[in-house]
Formats: structure tokens, sequence, C-alpha cells
């Protein structure tokens, strides 16, 4: 087991269709203890933490909203009180809109925001004060997206917060490499998620098979498969990657054709 | 003459001297220079603040575009920090980076109008501290970066869409060491 005895935190870890949920649990079955949270789907984060201490890690869940700075402050003193001192932190939460260039709303902007970046921005910084704190260095991953790399019409807002994640990762990973923090992101393509539901691409049948046409390896990712990513940004092995960005997207970037 | 948001004046004079009123060049205002682990709540809100004022600007400017029938320019100022990381420079980066993703999904859905939407992303303009990790061998000015606004707001750039181009002397494809000098 590579993450034996280290402590982990997974936002956005509930919806049982979701990145975050694939995460959590490969990091438990690697040996991590997992500290879970969303904002949302309440009942499955706490189920989700059961299935955790049925694999014989420690684990918790807590409603959190990301975007809110003091909730994430108190979010990570707890999963030190209960677990003890954070050594990963994934920033996996996320939400998404669908709307022409023209027509994005205030609102939708600010919601977009909101969670994408600064949420992310809260999680990262906390959790970096926190392993600076410990002094035994840490992993922080991103949840970015294929986006950084390929623009998607209607998508403005969603693939601009992954972009602007993409280079705050970049320059976290130079500032903290002092600390024996190593910070990457991942690029999951297509994952059948709860955020993909209100996709207007992703409709039918028709929609989906048109999708699978644009990824050489014809499927839809399994959630499981971004946590096999985070797992190995996570271990010894990666110990000298930073900065980085690994997709995880079956081709989907580099294949047009 | 453009319409200018978000960019400090020398640059705002400069870039404001070009195009037309069918041309908008934004900016995501000014950020503090810090060590990412000591940015602030607030520091962060007024990124957050200055890319969403960009942001507002560009959409606006588009749909007005858009339903008036001309083709016009969207130009986002960046920053070359955007492409190579600089210590201390977390916040800049961060909303530069923002535009990059957010001018190419516009390139993309506003090319049939014959909108174009572009990034430039200078080096420190006028800053001499990085002269030396510069193979130009001096800092950019604000006319470098005017000029080549200049050309995307030209009718010579209509077929250019979606591009991000360094305006920085080579500063973000070449390696520099011995600590930013945001930080000393």
């Amino acid at each position: 087991m590579r993450l034996a005895g280290r402590v982990a935190l997974v936002t956005g870890a509930s919806h049982e269709r979701g990145i975050g949920r694939g995460i959590a649990l490969a990091l438990a079955a690697e040996g991590a203890d997992v500290a879970c949270c969303d904002i949302g789907f309440l009942d499955a984060g706490e189920q989700l933490a059961d299935e955790i201490r049925a694999l014989g890690r420690q684990s918790t869940f807590a409603a959190c909203d990301v975007s809110d700075r003091t909730s994430v402050d108190a979010l990570i003193e707890q999963v030190e009180r209960d677990l003890g001192p954070l050594d990963i932190a994934v920033s996996n939460a996320g939400t998404a809109g669908w709307e022409s260039f023209t027509e994005i709303t205030d609102e939708s902007f600010d919601r977009i925001v909101g969670v994408n970046l600064t949420g992310a921005f809260n999680v990262g910084q906390s959790s970096a004060q926190a392993m600076v704190r410990s002094g035994h260095g840490g992993r922080i991953v991103f949840t970015s997206s294929v986006h950084v790399q390929m623009g998607f019409p209607s998508m403005a807002i969603y693939g601009s917060t992954k972009q602007a994640l993409r280079a705050m990762a970049e320059t976290m990973a130079i500032e903290l490499a002092q600390f024996e923090i190593t910070v990457n992101h991942i690029g999951p393509g297509w994952v059948k998620s709860q955020l993909n539901d209100s996709s207007p691409g992703l409709q039918t049948k028709a929609d989906e098979e048109a999708t699978l046409k644009l990824i050489p390896i014809p499927r839809a990712s399994e959630a499981i498969e971004q946590g096999y990513a985070v797992v190995y940004l996570c271990s010894p092995e990666a110990e000298y990657v930073t900065g980085e960005f690994l997709r995880v997207d079956g081709g989907f970037v580099v294949g047009k054709f | 003459m453009a319409r200018v948001v978000g960019l400090p004046k020398p640059l705002a004079d400069a870039v404001g001297a070009i195009g037309d009123e069918r041309t908008l060049v934004a900016g995501t205002g000014e950020h503090r220079v810090a060590p990412f682990l000591e940015i602030t709540q607030a520091d962060w809100e007024a990124t957050v603040a200055g890319i969403r004022e960009a942001f507002r600007a560009a959409r606006d400017a588009a749909a007005e575009l858009v339903e008036q029938g001309q083709p016009g320019r969207l130009i986002f100022v960046s920053t070359a920090a955007a492409l190579r990381p600089v210590q201390g420079a977390c916040l800049a980066a961060t909303a530069g980076a923002f535009f990059h993703t957010l001018a190419q999904v516009a390139a993309i859905e506003l090319a049939a109008e014959g909108v174009t939407a572009n990034v430039v992303a200078p080096g420190f303009v006028s800053d001499d501290r990085f002269v030396e990790s510069t193979p130009a061998g001096r800092a950019p000015e604000p006319s470098d970066v005017a000029d080549v606004c200049a050309f995307l707001a030209s009718d010579a750039a209509s077929f250019v869409t979606g591009a991000v181009i360094p305006v920085d002397g080579g500063f973000s494809i070449s390696k520099s060491g011995g600590g930013s000098p945001l930080l000393r």
C-alpha cells in the first residue's frame, strides 16, 4: 500500500457517479485515511465514509461550501483533529454551466468562479498552510479539465476557471517546493458524472455516440480511473513530479480527427 | 479609438490609441504581488473582481457587435506569468490565464459573426528587474503591447482568433533561476 498512514482530504466527494468519490476510494484502497466533504448529497457522503471505513481505513464526512473560506479553514482544522496532520489535499469540487458567451449571466459567472476557482484557492491555500505548519510536506492535487487544452463552446466560464487553476497550480508548485509540497492537477475527459447530467450535448444516445467519436479510446472514463491518477501523484514514486498536468481523457485532447 | 478596461494607465493610454469602437482591450486590473501563502482574502476578492469586470465588458461588447451585425475585436491582456510561472505573481497569473480560455471559447462561438478574440501576454511592462531573464535584453514597453494589439485590431488579422501571443522578448520561453525579483 503506497499511501499507508497518510491523511487525505477530498472535496466534492459525495455523488455516487462523481470523480471525487472515485478519488476518495482509490486513495483509501492504497491505505490512506480519507476525510470527505461536499456541499450536497449528504447521505451519499456518509455512505462513502462508511464504505471507506469498511476497507479498514479511518474516514469522516462533513458538509462544506468550499467557496466560503471560514468553512474551509474549519474543515481542515477538524480533519487534523480527527485524523491527524494533513498529507494530501484533493481540491475536486466543481460546477458547470452551459450558456452562449453573450448570454452568460452575472449569477452564473459568480457561481462557477466561486466554486471552481475561489473554492480551489481556499482549499489549496488552507491546505498548504496546514502542511507548512506540520513541517511534513504534502501533496496537493486539483481536478482541472481537458478544457485547459481544448475550448468547448457554451462553457466559457467553466473552461476559464480551469485554465486559471492551471496557472495557480503552477505558481504554487514553484513556491511550495521549498516546503516539500508538490502541486499538480489532473485533466479528466468525459466522465458520466452528475456535473455532466445537464450538458445539452449529452442528453440522448445519439449525443453520446457523437461524443464517443471524438475520443480515441471510445468510452467514458470511470471515476476510479481519475482516482488512480491522483494516487500516483500522491505516491512516493511521484515525489519529483510537481507543476504537472496529467490528463486522463482517453486521448480526447490529442485526437481532433 | 478602442474601448479599454482594466489596464494601468501607461498601458491603457498606449492601447487606447489603436483600433476603433469595435475593438475592446480588456485587462484584469492590478494584482498584489505576494507569496502564495500570504495572499489575503481581500487580495483574492480584488482579483476576482478584476476578472469579473473584464468579462462583463467583453460579454457586453460581443453582444453589441453581434446585435449590430458588426465584425469586431476582443483583445485580452494577460501576462507572461500565466505562461511561465513567477514566484509572487500568482494572482496576476491566475487572472491572466482565465482569459486564455475565455478568449478561445469566445473565438469559437463568435467566429461566424466576424468577431475575433485573442490574448496578448506581456512580460513585466517597464520593469527592469526582469531584464537579465529576458533574452531580448530589455523590459517590454507599453508601445510593444500596443503594436501587437494594433495588429490584432487590424483587417490584416481577421483570420487570427483564439491566439495567445507572448509580448515578452522571449521571457516566457527561457528559463531563469535564483528566485523571483518580485520577492526580493
